[in-house]
């Protein structure tokens, strides 16, 4: 199962890359908004995974340009990042997140269950 | 307590959590000769965010308590939408070495250094925007 990780922290996106590797998943990575919509466009994953705070096109963007797209906005997306706050939950699932994830409370299991049960569900 | 978890993502994190320091320390002359710049203040207010939520998953705290509290300062800089003082660049650039302290402390004695003091500093800071 191929899982773009869209996330411009070196530490967090080795971090969870290398994570969901040694669980089986096939995850490739971008490092910002603009390179995150071209390898999404590429690879058509199976699941994103997208960081919110991010240089030149965040992740609120990204969520505007795959919802505008008619094939890359049935991919779900799973938005993680440090922002708990309600709004912008609120804000991310307007913009066709599934789900979210704060990734400074960082519970692997939760995050995999989010993942298979995405999966199942598509 | 650090968590043993963690441990074999030290090197990785003090390697990045350095390029965040970094990256304020050589954003923070750039924005003082153009204090209007809204990229520089993203910059640097991506690299305070990024080091707290990397200090908070390898639960080095000080660092991270220190963090969230300049994320405060950039948010009202922002807000306040007037130039910073120039005890805001002092704040920042003192920010930047004590948080480059704690990471070599982390580096050769495996824990933070006491940034408590200078946290309480930071709070008075904000408390007087």
């Amino acid at each position: 199962m191929r899982i773009l990780l869209i996330e411009d922290d070196e530490f967090f996106q080795k971090f969870y890359a290398s994570k969901l590797k040694e669980q089986g998943f096939e995850v490739y990575t971008a490092s910002d908004g603009n390179e995150g919509l071209e390898q999404v466009k590429k690879l058509k994953p199976e699941l994103i995974i997208l960081d919110i705070i991010m240089p030149h096109t965040d992740g609120f963007e990204v969520l505007t340009a795959l919802s505008n797209d008619l094939e890359l906005k049935k991919i779900p997306v799973i938005v993680f990042s440090t922002l708990s706050q309600e709004q912008d939950i609120i804000k991310a699932k307007k913009l066709g997140a599934v789900d979210y994830i704060d990734k400074s409370s960082f519970d692997f299991d939760a995050l995999k269950n989010k993942i298979l049960s995405r999966i199942q569900k598509s | 307590m650090h968590n043993k978890n963690f441990t074999s993502y030290k090197e990785l994190y003090l390697k990045v959590a350095l390029g965040n320091i970094h990256i304020l320390q050589t954003n923070l002359p750039m924005l003082k000769k153009n204090q209007h710049s809204f990229e520089l203040y993203e910059n640097m207010h991506r690299a305070v965010h990024n080091l707290k939520t990397e200090s908070i998953l390898m639960k080095y705290a000080q660092l991270a308590v220190l963090c969230t509290e300049l994320e405060k300062v950039f948010v009202q800089i922002k807000l306040s939408q007037a130039p910073p003082s120039s005890t805001f660049f002092t704040l920042i650039k003192d920010a930047s070495s004590h948080m480059k302290q704690s990471i070599r402390h982390i580096e050769s004695e495996n824990k933070e250094t006491n940034l408590s003091d200078f946290i309480h500093h930071v709070k008075n800071y904000i408390k007087n925007i």
